[in-house]
């Protein structure tokens, strides 16, 4: 047991002062020069799930190329080439041990580019004011050190109870009943984050007895591109509730309104399609 | 018999100074203390009953207009906990009652806006952020980001 013992301390001893290692091992130089997965199989398996590891597919970087867009859009979705992003673009190039992340301020590398201000919307969140950062949310199991799915809003379930509507009446004698509703969310930024390709939509319908849609208000938030404005933020800001009145509500046999909260991951209007919508609230009031 | 009926004025006045001092301070907040609450994840509705004038001058971001009369404001039923923006002077039980009978928990911004205000806390004139639908032209802008939709402006 003892001489066992002792041949192990010895090779430790050489390895450290030496530097050699014996057959089965590999050298510093070797292990920057390997695959991070090879080593690092769990990290690397959940993060090719992700969007960001996509994030300059074929289908993106086709499109890319017939609407001739700049060349730094590449900057954020593949910035090392590739499909998407990898693990040196936010990790860094090394060498081990890699520095712990600074997180927010990697990921506004990207995420505060043009069409976007994520992380610059967390700095004024409650979520920022509680010491929490993206990960909190987007990193599931962050503890693991393993999970890197970086989950958003494409996971189902991701957007549960993330934004909420109010529902109130108000009898103007002049005006006649107005919906006075209030739109807030919980996200750590403003909603949508992301681009400027998605829009969170509120929609005020007017239903007649047999339910039967009798008239519909709609409203987007987003980014909005005005002709002589340029662009324009009208998202939904994090811990600030957005108001909206709308009056006019009886006509058309109405007899009940309802409000719905959509999230659409595409920036047009309502009319077109959008597979993966998803609904963020509904309720219902009767008008007096 | 004498002594009972003491006993019973006695049990009474303290009822009355009971149901007196509830009035006047349950669910009374202050203005520090309900920044705080609006700045977490589940803030409590905020409803302005100063009048539409006091409003659009300026109130606390996100409280909606009720109005002045609480027979004339009809509230959704999915209750929680409500904090009034009085102005000076307004008692608050007809807005207690009235929200109390659709599952609310109603407390009052001590001192009101002029409390809010003299705290230094941010207020909005809700005309300025208010949004309605159609009245705002916009473009989409053709772009990768938006799956190539074409430009179109919204009126």
């Amino acid at each position: 047991m003892f001489q066992r013992r002792l041949i192990r301390w010895l090779w430790l001893v050489t390895v450290l002062t030496t530097g050699n290692v014996t057959a089965g091992q590999i050298t510093a130089e070797e292990k920057e020069n390997q695959p991070c997965a090879e080593c690092h199989a769990g990290i690397a398996e959940s993060f090719a799930g992700t969007r960001m590891a996509i994030a300059a597919s074929e289908r993106f970087r086709r499109q890319w190329q017939d609407r001739e867009s700049p060349d730094y859009c590449m900057n954020c979705h593949a910035p090392s080439g590739g499909e998407g992003l990898v693990c040196a673009d936010c990790h860094g190039p090394g060498p081990h041990p890699y520095a712990k992340l600074d997180v927010p301020e990697v990921c506004a590398r990207c995420h505060d580019a043009p069409g976007e201000n994520t992380v610059r919307q967390f700095r004024q969140s409650p979520a920022a004011r509680k010491g929490m950062n993206c990960l909190d949310c987007h990193l599931p199991d962050k503890k693991s050190g393993v999970d890197h799915r970086f989950e958003g809003p494409s996971v189902s379930g991701f957007l549960d109870n993330v934004a909420k509507l109010r529902l109130n009446m108000r009898l103007d004698e002049s005006r006649g009943p107005t919906a006075v509703i209030q739109v807030s969310h919980r996200a750590g930024h403003a909603l949508p984050g992301g681009t400027t390709g998605r829009a969170v939509w509120s929609v005020v319908k007017g239903l007649k007895a047999d339910s039967a849609v009798a008239w519909t208000m709609s409203k987007r938030f987003g980014w909005e591109h005005h002709p002589v404005q340029g662009w324009l933020d009208r998202t939904l800001k994090p811990g600030r509730a957005a108001v909206l009145e709308l009056d006019g509500l009886a006509r058309g046999d109405t007899v009940r309104i309802r409000a719905e909260l959509k999230y659409r991951f595409r920036a047009g209007p309502l009319d077109r399609e959008d597979p993966r919508e998803v609904g963020l609230d509904a309720v219902e009031l009767g008008l007096p | 018999m004498r002594c009972l009926a003491l006993w019973l004025l006695a049990l009474l006045s303290l009822i009355r100074v009971a149901a007196a001092s509830e009035t006047a301070g349950l669910g009374s907040i202050d203005a520090l203390a309900l920044f705080r609450w609006l700045d977490t994840p589940d803030p409590p509705l905020l409803l302005d009953v100063r009048g539409r004038k006091a409003y659009l001058s300026g109130s606390v971001p996100g409280a909606l207009d009720a109005g002045k009369d609480p027979a004339g404001f009809l509230p959704d039923s999915r209750g929680g906990d409500v904090v009034l923006i009085l102005a000076e002077g307004v008692e608050p039980e007809p807005w207690r009652e009235r929200l109390a009978d659709f599952g609310y928990r109603v407390h009052i911004l001590a001192g009101g806006m002029g409390a809010w205000r003299a705290a230094g806390f941010t207020v909005e004139k809700p005309a300025e952020g208010f949004v309605q639908p159609g009245t705002v032209p916009f473009l989409i802008p053709r772009g990768i980001c938006e799956l190539n939709e074409p430009a179109e402006v919204y009126d």
